[in-house]
């Protein structure tokens, strides 16, 4: 057995809760994950699935309640924002609204170069020589540095989004959901640079996104993620071809292809997703489990390893295989 | 191929062009569109930002914004949209063509409840009584696969969930049994699997009604439609029976969307991507605009369009032959 | 795989600056004309035919605002004296003039205080969420339901009258406002998304404010302003009228609204001078801040994309 790469960034059985209204609302229960040096991890889920707070949680945006955040052997899930400059340094994000997340009135040059001035990297020529440097490797050219965000398009944007991310050198680039507000063709390009740019510097890579078929062109291994909690880890061949949590079954079977429909039976969901400050009893998803069982509402199933490195949370893993629900009637409560 | 009758075009566009002028001149978002739409034909409209399908959309009822110059031929179940009066236009939208927005929080009135907009909707078009608007209303909802219809006529939109939102948003589209929809991409916003019930759902409107799907995702088309038809800066490329297309696509630039779109294969390839990006409208250079993107182009490209598109020739100077993978 | 610079695109189709759904926010964000400089000159040459005066008045003599003439006093304007003269012969024009000095310079260091501490305030309020938020955010809410008048009397009471006390006055007046202004535009800023990228690529704090909230606000700070003068120039009159701001006998166009009073019959002129100065100046700034808002209006309707 090949010795496994160790793990840079992790959260060990993160729990976060927010307060809305009064009422609790469970954004993470117990969700562990890993990031590894020259490999990504993609974790794919809907809205109201917890994805984008573990992203937070991982860049230390967001404090936790229960469990902890390691970074290369350190425990930071409690350091003061003055003694995690260092880890600002080395774990950066790239995010999903390139209109939003770059600084209008800067220019370019401005926006790539304030990681470095702000952590006192580079400065003067310097700057400048690594502000070009890093132009060049998203595809930029080097005049772009002298012009505001306005005068780009979205993918533009995004690449330059990118090149700040990357200017500080970091040891982990945590993407969330940044092709989603892109056209398709400037998505697969962006898709591209970020597989080019992980080969080149081998750095640990997470992606958040909702779509798995774009996760599967990045990811080396998939998490999937309901409700606040993980249903299913594996790595990514073995997800997209075997899934065994019912959940990911009907993700793959709703996530529409080239190919139509096809011979592909479509998995259809009973009711809608429920809001996260309504948990269903017992496993979250049984409310709209085609193959929900009574354990299923009267337990928590545990995410459980099963064979070749995949994890599954379910009393009846890969039993779905092609079961669908008659009506197309379905009941989706109002937040 | 046998020869077939077609039915008189329920939608019949010709050469319609969208203009607005802009501090740099004239910007032409749509640049010369002839699509003819058969009864209960699925049709889609796939095309990246700048491509004018929204544009077009909105021509087709009338809708575009007050700076926008229309001009062609727009042929609405028999009236002349850019010839007719207002009170025309009011008679055809929402009665013989309607339109289902992306965005149902903002394209639905939030002081108003669901249940008044339909029936409001139903009132205007029909001689109904505000009892029998109602009851069609609560009909039309259940019909969308909206559980508890009477109840949730109460519901303002904010509400109600996203999913709920676009189904109601299709239930105001379809009360006042439309000949024609048009769907501005209904499920952009969407979570996965809310977005496959709202497709099922389009997928299974009558066949007496035609559907105009305008989307940037072919996969989303394929799944839906029968026809295709692509856009690139503002003029049609390519179009023709869904399959026959997404198989055997000619012209380059659908040949380069369906290479960068992310798929399941067992090879896990390399996404192929499109170099560059699609022009703005009035910045289309001269010659054929997929040009500069294209691997294909030479200098008869550079300066000269192609001619338009038709169901037998994609609108390229080199179009390509075999298999897309 | 170098992409050609091109114009942005909105997530949408429109290849122009407009809405992409047709709601009716398209419609009315025309292409934004030139409306807006009329009144930033008009209400500038004002402001700046002021602003001559009183810094003239500094070096050349234009008349002594004291020098009484019982013999000539309540004369209606004459070529001596182009605004008359007043209860005690004393040259209006001339006392006109010195008010100008004293009320713009009440009005531009009072503004400026209530704009350094608003402004101070109400970002680091928005900034700072948790104990420092509140108290902010509960001090502005006293600072603004506290009757002004009273404040007035209390200080006048405490330390006198004079052009101090009344700039001291009206600054505490005026700073909750502003800071509740800046507050709510500095919210919204503090929350974008490039500020926290900012923060999470280790960008500190103080840095993060003064490069990405601090400049969008300065349009704002800039009309509020101007509104703030006006209004504060209306207040000292006001004061100085009510006798609790300048000093009786010194030059100010409240005082002399105030003496114009037992006279309006007799002599009408004694009330139109400082009435008609009061309203010149209060137009001016008025005008400026019409004008500078609608200016930040068309900026930013253009560059929406």
């Amino acid at each position: 057995m090949t010795v496994q790469p160790v793990p840079i960034l992790s959260a060990e059985h993160v729990g976060v809760t927010f307060s809305l209204r009064g009422r609790p609302l469970h954004a993470l229960d117990d969700v562990s994950a890993e990031i590894t040096p020259g490999r990504t991890l993609a974790v794919v889920g809907e809205s109201g699935s917890g994805k984008s707070t573990l992203a937070r949680v991982l860049m230390r945006a967001q404090d936790v309640r229960h469990g902890r955040v390691m970074f290369d052997g350190t425990d930071v899930t409690a350091l003061s924002e003055r003694a995690l400059r260092p880890f600002r340094r080395r774990v950066q994000m790239v995010f999903q609204d390139p209109y939003a997340s770059l600084d209008p009135r800067m220019t370019v040059g401005q926006i790539i170069g304030e990681p470095l001035r702000a952590q006192r990297l580079a400065s003067g020529e310097r700057l400048r020589e690594r502000v070009g440097d890093l132009l060049r490797m998203v595809g930029l050219p080097a005049e772009a540095a002298a012009r505001r965000p306005g005068q780009f398009s979205g993918g533009q944007r995004q690449r330059v989004a990118i090149a700040r991310a990357l200017a500080p050198d970091p040891d982990v680039l945590i993407a969330d959901e940044a092709v989603s507000a892109l056209d398709v063709s400037i998505q697969a390009q962006i898709v591209n640079l970020l597989r080019e740019v992980q080969r080149a510097r081998h750095n640990a890579m997470m992606v958040i996104s909702h779509d798995l078929a774009l996760v599967y062109h990045l990811a080396d291994h998939v998490m999937v993620m309901y409700l606040g909690r993980v249903v299913e880890s594996a790595p990514c061949d073995d997800i997209i071809g075997n899934p065994q949590h019912p959940y990911t079954a009907a993700l793959l079977s709703a996530t529409p292809t080239l190919d139509g429909r096809g011979e592909r039976e479509r998995i259809v969901l009973r009711e809608g997703p429920p809001s996260p400050l309504n948990r269903p009893s017992g496993c979250a998803f049984h409310t709209r489990c085609p193959i929900a069982q009574p354990r299923c509402s009267a337990e928590v199933p545990q995410l459980l390893p099963a064979a070749g490195s995949r994890s599954v949370a379910c009393f009846y893993p890969g039993k779905l295989a092609g079961r669908t629900m008659a009506d197309l009637t379905s009941q989706e409560e109002p937040r | 191929m046998s020869t077939v009758t077609l039915a008189p075009a329920v939608v019949d566009l010709r050469d319609v062009r969208v203009a607005f002028s802009t501090d740099r001149g004239i910007a032409e978002a749509v640049r010369g569109v002839t699509i003819a739409l058969r009864p209960g034909e699925r049709v889609a409209l796939v095309g990246e930002s700048g491509s004018g399908k929204t544009m077009l959309g909105l021509s087709m009822l009338g809708i575009t914004p007050p700076t926008a110059r229309v001009s062609g031929g727009i042929s609405v179940a028999g009236t002349d949209v850019l010839a007719a009066d207002r009170a025309a236009m009011r008679r055809l939208r929402g009665g013989t063509i309607s339109m289902v927005f992306q965005d149902a929080l903002s394209a639905l009135n939030p002081v108003r409840t669901v249940g008044s907009q339909l029936v409001e909707s139903a009132r205007r078009h029909h001689n109904l009584s505000r009892a029998q608007a109602r009851h069609r209303a609560i009909e039309i909802l259940t019909s969308v696969g909206v559980a508890a219809a009477a109840e949730r006529m109460r519901a303002y939109p904010h509400e109600l969930s996203g999913g709920l939102r676009q189904r109601v948003m299709i239930a105001l589209a379809l009360i006042n049994d439309p000949q024609i929809i048009v769907a501005d991409e209904p499920t952009t916003a969407l979570d996965a699997t809310i977005q496959a019930q709202v497709l099922d759902l389009l997928r299974a409107m009558s066949t007496q009604t035609t559907l105009l799907l305008i989307t940037h995702d072919l996969a989303v088309a394929a799944e839906v439609c029968d026809t295709v038809y692509v856009m690139y800066a503002g003029r049609l490329v390519e179009f023709g029976p869904t399959r026959q297309l997404l198989d055997r696509p000619r012209h380059p630039y659908t040949r380069g969307l369906i290479a960068a779109a992310p798929r399941f294969d067992a090879r896990r390839s390399v996404l192929r991507p499109i170099p560059g990006a699609p022009p703005r409208a009035g910045d289309t250079p001269i010659g054929c605009a997929f040009a500069p993107r294209c691997p294909f182009a030479d200098a008869q490209c550079r300066q000269v369009d192609p001619p338009p598109a038709t169901i037998t020739e994609v609108a390229c100077w080199h179009p390509q032959e075999g298999a897309s993978r | 795989m170098t992409a050609p610079l091109q114009r942005s695109e909105a997530p949408g189709d429109a290849g122009v600056p407009l809405a992409d759904a047709p709601t009716p926010v398209g419609v009315l964000r025309r292409r934004a004309g030139t409306g807006h400089t009329a009144s930033l000159y008009v209400g500038g040459a004002i402001a700046a035919v002021l602003v001559a005066t009183a810094l003239l008045s500094l070096f050349v003599h234009l008349g002594d605002p004291n020098a009484t003439d019982l013999l000539g006093r309540l004369h209606s304007p004459d070529g001596a004296h182009l605004a008359g003269t007043d209860e005690l012969g004393r040259d209006i024009l001339a006392r006109l003039v010195r008010g100008v000095r004293w009320s713009l310079g009440i009005g531009t260091i009072a503004t400026a205080i209530a704009v350094t501490i608003g402004a101070t305030l109400g970002t680091i309020g928005a900034w700072r969420p948790g104990i420092v938020r509140t108290l902010m955010v509960r001090s502005t809410d006293i600072g603004i339901s506290f009757p002004f008048l009273v404040i007035a009397v209390v200080i006048v009471a405490v330390v006198g009258h004079g052009f101090w006390p009344l700039t001291l006055t009206l600054g505490v007046v005026a700073w909750p406002t502003m800071a509740r202004v800046i507050y709510a535009q500095a919210r919204g800023l503090c929350e974008r998304e490039y500020v926290l990228a900012a923060r999470l690529a280790g960008v500190g704090g103080l840095r993060s404010l003064l490069t990405h909230v601090l400049p969008p606000l300065v349009p704002h700070l800039q009309v509020m302003a101007a509104f703030t003068f006006a209004d504060l120039l209306v207040a000292e009159s006001g004061l100085s009228f009510l006798g609790l701001g300048a000093p009786l006998g010194e030059a100010t166009w409240g005082n002399m609204l105030s003496a114009s009073r037992a006279y309006l019959i007799q002599a009408p002129w004694m009330m139109l001078g400082p009435a008609t100065a009061i309203v010149l100046a209060v137009l001016a700034a008025n005008l400026v801040g019409d004008g500078l808002t609608a200016r930040d209006h068309a900026k930013r309707s253009r560059s929406a994309a």
